[in-house]
Formats: structure tokens, C-alpha cells, sequence
């Protein structure tokens, strides 16, 4: 923000006067770019769900609208959008208008802190990571609100299951990201992206053994923190309708999916900024990034930008296809991974790690064998997994058709 | 400029939402407010350069504490209060208020003129003083929660023999 508000004062002669008004004005258009990212990012995930759950049934998916079927997801907008918004006559009636906002609100100030790229952020906080944790938390508040407000047994337990499963998760979920603040010294999304490096063995995922376990153990805090399959049990179909938006119809139904899809942009980015590296180019280093000029300068964030974007990609594939392979678990179990594994698991690995780092510091040659040995381990899981895919899809006796928009 | 609008912005909505806990008739709408009030202090923090402090507020308070509570009072159904309120209660109500007043004009009395630069609210100021000068707090304090998180487990293992 701060960048953007100098460029304008070095590009026009702004008075002292409006100085005020110039960054309110920033702030009001980045707020605006934020919802609008998040909004059209939440519609075509949904495109790319769907395409991707069809090929996973054997099925096409949406492919009718559009190139492909490419505006499906503006169909399906305009058509919640018209719907009637029905407001049950027992609910409480200001929360229940009100609740769909405020969980969508905790979502996409969430964005602000995430980069894309070395200059493409919201606003740099030297508490970023803290930020996103926190202000994604007030989404439960608008979660539960709905619960109580529609009056309806289905919403009630479909809140406070979902109460029950975000501030249970959120623990393991925090702890995970952790080790990459001790590694990097700052709580700053971008500070902690810069401390890594382009190539995977600079990568803090494959620093250490733990750091491996407690990327896995990130990964699962983050499905069930967005109520992803298998953790979707706050919405479980088969019990409780739809759970907390049971009652809900038209632009506020919308509302609830469009912060639940936008979540994951926030869950994968997180991945990617603490374990995958963030925007770091392979073989160029920050120092060349920040040196650079004119050209240059737009071509590295360019380049940034693309492999961000293909880590994010790269993330959000694996959860939707997680979606379509596993079952949903139950809520007992749900409680017992968090708090009898993922927690305990958690801190064993937090303490590990610390050792691990006063033994082999980051930049030493026993820390640079155990990086390189890691990224090979996670180089053979990667391959591992594209050879079970495949067999998968040939062992269903499908032509091996990798050209899924089709 | 800037920084004053926002403070009588977050000043405000604090004083609104303490009001609206006080005056809510549901104890499910007394706890949101109470959930907005954190917030708009957290504003004030944040302008009094204190960020760590301000995301806590909302992390710890308005994000697990008071879900907690509206989780309790969710799963006691608790409506609205019902029926005639005893005589006692407008003694009490007048009781709070004074002790209210008289709290206030103590603290504006104390804070008045002092004019103390606050310390850097940077996260690792406030790690580094954790660690040395109220190195003894910290540490009381985390025996204490441990000590609540024993009792929490007791109670629990007692109710499931």
C-alpha cells in the first residue's frame, strides 16, 4: 500500500492537504481489488472443481457455457443472485442477514497480507502471518452466528460442529507454521519468502525431516480450517442438510461459497510462503531482484508472479482432488486426529526442529546435505504420486486422456 | 489526520458495543457485541503502534475465547430473559454505573499529562521483554495455565468413570 501511495506522490504533485485523502483513496481501491481477486479466483476454482471431479467420476463435468464451460460460474452467479432471498420468519433477523457477511469479510481480509509477487502485495505487516491467523478466525464468529440466527436444529449443529473443528484446528494449524518464523526471524509474509530460495533445496519444507512431517501436518489443519472433504463435516449432506447454511438462499448462499472457495487461496498461499519457497526464481537471487530496473524489473515479476501462481495451482489441485478420492470422517474422528495426532505429532517436531537447528544452522554443510537429501525424498513422493495417478487412471481401463478441459 | 478519524471511529464503536452488551436482551447478542467490542479496541491498539498486541486481541479473544462462549451459550439454547426483574436489580445497575464514573475519572486522573513514550510494539521488543525483565510474570503465568489445564483434564477424566 505504502509503495503504491509513494508512486503516486513521485508520478503527481500531491498537496500535504490531501495527503489523508490519497491514502484512504489507496486503501479503498486495494479493499476493492481484494474482493473483486478474491470473487472471480472463488469462481473459477469452481470451474476447475467441477471439471476435475468429473474426470475423477468419469464423467465431463460442465462443459455447456462458455468456451469449455468456462462462464459456468457466472451462470450460476446471476442465477443466485436473481433467486429469491428468503428469510426464515423465526430466525433472528439482523444476525441472520448480517452472518453471511462477516464470515465472508474474515476470509478476504485475509488476502491482504498474501503476496504474488516481490511488489504485488496488499500491505507488507511485520505481523502478516500473525494477521492472516487472526483475522481468519472472525470467520467461526460469522459461522456460528448463522448457525443461531436461521433457528434451525440443522444450522445449530452445523455451527458448532464447525465452531468445534476451526478452534480445534487452528492449533496445529498455527504450530505448523511456526518453524518457518524461527528459520526466517519475522512474523512478515514477504521477509519470510525472501530468507528462502528458488531452487527446492532452499525451500523451508525440506529442511529437516519435521519440517516435511509438519507440511503434511499443515496441509491437513488447512482442509479441515476450510471445512474441505474430509473435513467437511460442518455442511455433511448426509446428516444435516447443509449445515450452517441450510437456511440460506440466493446472494447470501453465494456469500458462504465464495468464502469457503476463497479460503483455500488463503490456505495454499500459506503453504506456499512458509514451506514452498513463495516467488523465489530459481538461480536469482533477491539482491538481483531488487537491483534490477525497468525491464528487468518486469520481467522478474513476471516470472514471480507465474511461480507463485503454479505453487498456489500446484496446492489447490491436490486439495480438490483430495475432495473427490477420500471419505468424510466422523466427527469423533475428526476430534481425535487433531488432538490425539496432529497435536502431539506438532510439538515433538517443533522441538526437533529447534535442536536440529542449533546442530546443522541453515547455511552449514551437514544443513546443505540434509536439504539436499530432503528435496530428494520429496522429489520421489512427487514422482511416486504422478505414477499412482496414472496407474489409477489406467487400472479404471481409461484411455490414459491427459487433456482434461476437454 | 488519519489517525485521529480512525481512533473516534474505533473509540465509538467501542463504547457502542460495550452498550449493546450491557443492553442486549439475548445472551447470544450480548457476547457478539462483546466480540465487537474486542475489535474495535484492537483498532485502538493499532494506533497506538502496538500491532502484535491488536492481532492477539483478536486471535485469542474475539476469535477463540468468545467462540467458546458462544459456543456454551448455543449449547444451553439460553433465550431471552423472561419475566419480571427482582427489585435488586436497579440498585445493582446503579451501583455499576457509579463504580463506573468513578473508575473512569481515577484513570483519566492517572493517565492525564504523563505523557510516557510507549516502548516499541514490535514483536520482538515484546519477545525480549518476556524473557528478561518480566521474566518472572511470564513464567508464573504459564504455571498458572498449567495448572488450568490439569484441572480441566481431572474434571474431564472424573465425568467419563
Amino acid at each position: 500500500m505504502r509503495a503504491l501511495v509513494d508512486l503516486l506522490n513521485r508520478s503527481f504533485a500531491v498537496p500535504a492537504v490531501y495527503q489523508p485523502y490519497l491514502a484512504a483513496g489507496v486503501i479503498f481501491v486495494l479493499a476493492f481489488v481484494i474482493v473483486v481477486f478474491a470473487a472471480v479466483y472463488s469462481g473459477v476454482l469452481i470451474f476447475a472443481e467441477r471439471r476435475v471431479a468429473g474426470r475423477i467420476m468419469s464423467r465431463i463435468g460442465p462443459n455447456r457455457v462458455g468456451p469449455h464451460g468456462l462462464l459456468q460460474f457466472v451462470a450460476d452467479a446471476v442465477k443466485l443472485i436473481v433467486k429469491e432471498d428468503i428469510i426464515p420468519d423465526a430466525s433472528d433477523r439482523p444476525l441472520y442477514r448480517f452472518a453471511p457477511y462477516l464470515m465472508t469479510m474474515g476470509v478476504f481480509a485475509g488476502f491482504v497480507v498474501l503476496p504474488l509477487s516481490p511488489h504485488v502485495i496488499g500491505a507488507d505487516l511485520n505481523i502478516g502471518l500473525l494477521y492472516v491467523l487472526a483475522i481468519t478466525a472472525i470467520a467461526v464468529v460469522g459461522v456460528l452466528m448463522s448457525g443461531w440466527a436461521s433457528n434451525s436444529k440443522w444450522s445449530l449443529f452445523g455451527g458448532m460442529r464447525s465452531a468445534a473443528q476451526i478452534v480445534s484446528y487452528e492449533i496445529p494449524n498455527a504450530l505448523a507454521l511456526l518453524p518457518g518464523v524461527l528459520l526466517a526471524g519475522t512474523l512478515s509474509t514477504q521477509a519470510i519468502i525472501r530468507a528462502q530460495g528458488g531452487w527446492p533445496w532452499e525451500w523451508y519444507v525440506f529442511h529437516s525431516p519435521m519440517m516435511l512431517a509438519l507440511f503434511v501436518i499443515y496441509f491437513i489443519a488447512a482442509l479441515a480450517e476450510g471445512a474441505r472433504i474430509p473435513f467437511d463435516l460442518p455442511e455433511g449432506e448426509s446428516e444435516l442438510v447443509a449445515g450452517y447454511f441450510t437456511e440460506y438462499t440466493g446472494f447470501r448462499f453465494a456469500a458462504y461459497f465464495v468464502g469457503e472457495l476463497a479460503h483455500t487461496w488463503i490456505a495454499g498461499s500459506l503453504a506456499v510462503i512458509v514451506f514452498l519457497g513463495g516467488w523465489q526464481i530459481p538461480g536469482v537471487s533477491v539482491a538481483e531482484i531488487d537491483a534490477a530496473q525497468g525491464g528487468m524489473l518486469w520481467l522478474y515479476e513476471a516470472l514471480a508472479l507465474a511461480i507463485f501462481v503454479l505453487k498456489m495451482i500446484f496446492v489447490v489441485f491436490l486439495m480438490i482432488q483430495l475432495r473427490w478420492t477420500l471419505p468424510r470422517v466422523r466427527v469423533d474422528q475428526m476430534m481425535v486426529i487433531c488432538w490425539k495426532y496432529l497435536l502431539p505429532i506438532t510439538f515433538v517436531a517443533l522441538f526437533l526442529i529447534l535442536g536440529f537447528m542449533l546442530v546443522w544452522p541453515w547455511e552449514s554443510v551437514g544443513g546443505l546435505l540434509w536439504r539436499v537429501a530432503m528435496t530428494a525424498v520429496g522429489l520421489g513422493v512427487v514422482v511416486v504420486y504422478f505414477w499412482r495417478v496414472r496407474y489409477n487412471i489406467v487400472a479404471a481401463r481409461d484411455r490414459l486422456y491427459l487433456k482434461f478441459w476437454i | 489526520m488519519i489517525e485521529i478519524v480512525l481512533f473516534y471511529v474505533g473509540a465509538v464503536a467501542a463504547i457502542l458495543g460495550a452498550a449493546g452488551v450491557v443492553l442486549a436482551r439475548t445472551p447470544l447478542r450480548g457476547a457478539l457485541w462483546l466480540i465487537f467490542t474486542l475489535c474495535a479496541v484492537a483498532v485502538l491498539y493499532l494506533l497506538l503502534e502496538a500491532p502484535f498486541v491488536a492481532a492477539m486481541q483478536v486471535l485469542v479473544y474475539a476469535g477463540a475465547i468468545m467462540v467458546l462462549f458462544v459456543f456454551v451459550i448455543m449449547l444451553l439454547n439460553l433465550g431471552p430473559e423472561a419475566g419480571a426483574r427482582p427489585a435488586y436489580v436497579s440498585v445493582a445497575k446503579a451501583s455499576g454505573l457509579l463504580a463506573c464514573v468513578y473508575l473512569g475519572w481515577r484513570l483519566v486522573a492517572a493517565l492525564s499529562g504523563s505523557g510516557q513514550k510507549a516502548v516499541d510494539g514490535s514483536v520482538k521488543n515484546i519477545g525480549v521483554l518476556l524473557v528478561t525483565d518480566y521474566l518472572f510474570a511470564f513464567e508464573a503465568v504459564s504455571v498458572l495455565l498449567l495448572v488450568a489445564v490439569v484441572g480441566a483434564v481431572v474434571l474431564g477424566l472424573r465425568r467419563l468413570s
